[in-house]
């Protein structure tokens, strides 16, 4: 029996026959959960590194924006200013990136910094790299802190960008806090709305590895600028 | 009956055939295969099998053999043609599928012959002569001991006693972790019931009657002696048991004993299977004109005194054919490169490459060359790509990979396409990396696929669910050496 269950344990990341004592969890299992509690809590409370945007985004001299929310906290509590920068901000992301490009990434912290962290070293190499291949601009890449997914919407938008891709970390789970997901707009503006975006989730090193998410990122979008739609309509085509 | 096997019926299901040549009978079975995408949603696609169906299962019919007891290939074909004329079947309709070539007659001297024979019937699809480690694991799919295990997590011990052997195969958590082969079969000898005579000894039969002297009055011609051969029976019967709990030294035995007695696991079940299990509880000696029920019978009450619980396989007969029609196929991931042209590719050497090792990439490809003794630039090679891990899966390792692999591909001049094969998911970036590479080849990169085991693969045309036709993997069926070599 023993056996079976470590059998059905390993199919699932799933907390399944965890056991108890008496009516409470066993310690060992309670740990286990507060631990990984704790990682998912941190992970929607961390920051993108200073090390990080030093190391990464600042030597590639990435622009690195704010939405409208002031700092983390604000962003968590009032989630509407996530979606939007300023106009300022804006402005200057006009004035100093390139417009008129196929492809405007954005790389947010979303709900997980972590995710962001883990997963860009290795996505962000593989997207330059395809794109190049299939010849598909992508003009510059922004950094954006606080941020939701129509943020990229907007920034794309504003620099009369063909698609939005924005990498953006997920709201983690129990039993990863680490995953990234891209979402991808064709002709994003003010009027889109979240069924026009084509997402392609679950990128961590247990889900479907970074590398392989940013060439499956390439054909996709490929096919966006070729059928001209995303989202559900994308999906639709069959 | 005909079937139905239009484009139109089948949709995106595949049609595989598993045709199963033995030592004494063959047969075939018709499968539909289904599809469906089994990702979370907005995850990256993967294609899984969803249903497999069995569509038609021909009658059992005796295996032609020529006077010197060869498999008398053209007859055989005939037989296999009229089974697919009476279906409606064409080779234009099949898909997949495999041709094995079991028991005794795989060790005949013109199996190679007789696949020549039926390659032509089978259209592009797998041929190949089952050595007894692939007939262990066929039977133990085919028996659905293998599903039994996966679902359960139980260790089973499969025992297939056909005509002519008796395969073993130990099957923990769903994985196949050892297989074994004993000559002892339910065709050892054979009868003329209206003459009460003997009128075929086969040559595993002869070694045991050398070997235990009471049985010398066993001859061709003789007149059956009920009890001899009973106790005959029984020293078979005690023979496939003792082999079963771990035997090393058994003069029948056509491979290297079972090593599971000797590791941690220890098994749950004992399931039968096979010719000889499925008629255990007959009464009637002369229901057949062979050996099959006498071993039947003594089997049953050797287990009954070595107190040894079993169960007959919920598929005992045809348990072979069925897992070499079913199981022999596997499903890429569906984030892999392929043009659909270069497609379908057919028996490709598998060359293999540790990413754990420390010799480098271009050593390891030239050594493995030699060792298979390949040409590369006369034949297309697929490289399997071992030992890759999440841990160093990065797209600067990818690209030191392909450059190293191109560099390699360019130097040895080898023959397009380029293929390459991992279980680990990086096929879709490999690819990419490869052809800003090697801008004018062709590539070819499927992942998901496991090759532990196995020698030469088989990549078919793109499947697809009918839910969503852009989501595409390739079938693909590796395999074990062509024709066998005993490992004894």
């Amino acid at each position: 029996m023993q056996l079976r269950t470590e059998q059905l344990k390993s199919l699932t990341p799933a907390r399944i026959g965890v056991s108890r004592s008496g009516t409470r969890p066993l310690t060992s299992t309670w740990l286990t959960f507060r631990a990984d509690h704790a990682l998912a809590r941190d992970a929607v409370h961390s920051e993108i590194s200073q090390t990080f945007l030093e190391e990464f985004a600042s030597t590639r001299q990435f622009p690195q924006i704010k939405s409208t929310a002031d700092s983390r906290r604000d962003f968590i509590l009032y989630p509407p200013k996530g979606k939007r920068a300023d106009q300022t901000t804006i402005a200057q992301l006009q004035g100093s990136c390139p417009s008129n490009i196929d492809v405007q990434i954005v790389v947010s912290d979303g709900l997980s910094a972590l995710a962001v962290e883990e997963n860009l070293l290795d996505l962000l190499p593989m997207l330059e790299y395809g794109f190049a291949l299939s010849k598909i601009s992508i003009g510059q890449i922004v950094i954006a802190r606080y941020a939701r997914v129509a943020i990229a919407d907007q920034i794309a938008h504003a620099l009369n960008g063909k698609i939005a891709l924005n990498l953006i970390g997920e709201r983690p789970g129990l039993s990863c806090a680490s995953s990234l997901s891209a979402y991808i707009t064709y002709n994003p503006g003010p009027q889109t709305v979240s069924s026009d975006r084509t997402v392609i989730s679950n990128i961590h090193r247990n889900g479907t590895p970074a590398t392989e998410a940013g060439a499956f990122i390439v054909k996709t979008i490929e096919r966006i600028l070729d059928k001209k739609v995303s989202g559900v309509k994308l999906q639709q085509l069959g | 009956m005909s079937l139905d096997l239009t484009r139109e019926t089948i949709g995106n299901a595949l049609i595989s055939v598993g045709i199963d040549i033995g030592t004494t009978t063959s047969h075939l079975v018709v499968t539909k295969l289904t599809f469906a995408n089994a990702s979370l949603v907005n995850a990256a696609p993967n294609l899984a099998i969803t249903n497999r169906e069995v569509i038609y299962e021909s009658e059992v019919f005796l295996t032609p053999l020529t006077a010197t007891g060869e498999i008398a290939a053209q007859e055989t074909a005939a037989l296999i043609e009229k089974a697919y004329q009476s279906i409606g079947l064409s080779k234009e309709n099949i898909d997949t599928g495999a041709l094995i070539i079991t028991g005794q007659s795989a060790r005949a001297r013109n199996a190679e012959e007789v696949s020549a024979h039926l390659a032509k019937l089978a259209g592009g699809f797998v041929v190949e002569s089952a050595g007894p480690h692939l007939e262990s694991s066929l039977a133990a799919r085919g028996s659905q001991a293998v599903e039994y295990s996966k679902r359960t997590g139980q260790t089973i011990l499969n025992i297939d006693i056909g005509g002519g052997t008796s395969n073993y195969a130990v099957i923990a958590q769903g994985q196949i972790v050892d297989t074994a082969c004993l000559n002892i079969g339910g065709r050892m000898l054979q009868f003329d019931w209206s003459q009460k005579t003997i009128t075929a000894i086969s040559s595993s039969a002869f070694a045991v009657i050398r070997v235990q002297e009471i049985y010398s009055q066993l001859k061709l011609g003789q007149e059956i002696q009920i009890d001899l051969v009973k106790q005959l029976a029984k020293y078979l019967a005690q023979s496939i048991l003792a082999v079963a709990s771990g035997e090393q030294n058994h003069h029948l035995m056509l491979t290297k004993p079972l090593t599971y007695t000797q590791s941690e696991t220890s098994v749950a079940e004992i399931w039968l299977s096979g010719g000889v299990a499925s008629i255990i509880g007959e009464l009637d000696f002369t229901r057949f004109n062979d050996l099959g029920v006498f071993l039947a019978q003594a089997l049953e009450r050797q287990l009954a005194d070595q107190k040894i619980t079993y169960k007959v396989a919920p598929r005992a007969i045809r348990a072979t054919v069925i897992g070499a029609g079913l199981h022999t196929l596997q499903l890429s991931g569906s984030t892999i490169g392929f043009a659909s042209e270069n497609l379908p590719l057919r028996n490709l050497k598998l060359i293999k490459f540790d990413a754990t090792s420390k010799t480098a990439l271009a050593e390891q490809i030239k050594l493995e060359l030699r060792q298979r003794e390949h040409h590369w630039p006369s034949a297309p090679v697929a490289i399997v790509l071992t030992g890759i891990t999440s841990a160093i899966l990065s797209f600067t390792f990818l690209k030191v990979l392909a450059n190293e692999i191109a560099q390699i591909f360019i130097a040895e001049g080898g023959k397009e396409p380029l293929v390459l094969v991992s279980e680990a998911d990086l096929a879709m970036a490999l690819n990419m990396i490869l052809k800003g590479v090697l801008t004018d080849k062709r590539i070819i990169t499927v992942d998901g696929i496991n090759v532990a085991e196995g020698d030469y693969i088989d990549i078919g045309k793109p499947v697809s669910s009918s839910a969503d036709p852009n989501t595409q993997s390739l079938p693909i069926v590796v395999k074990t050496l062509l024709f066998y070599k005993s490992d004894k």
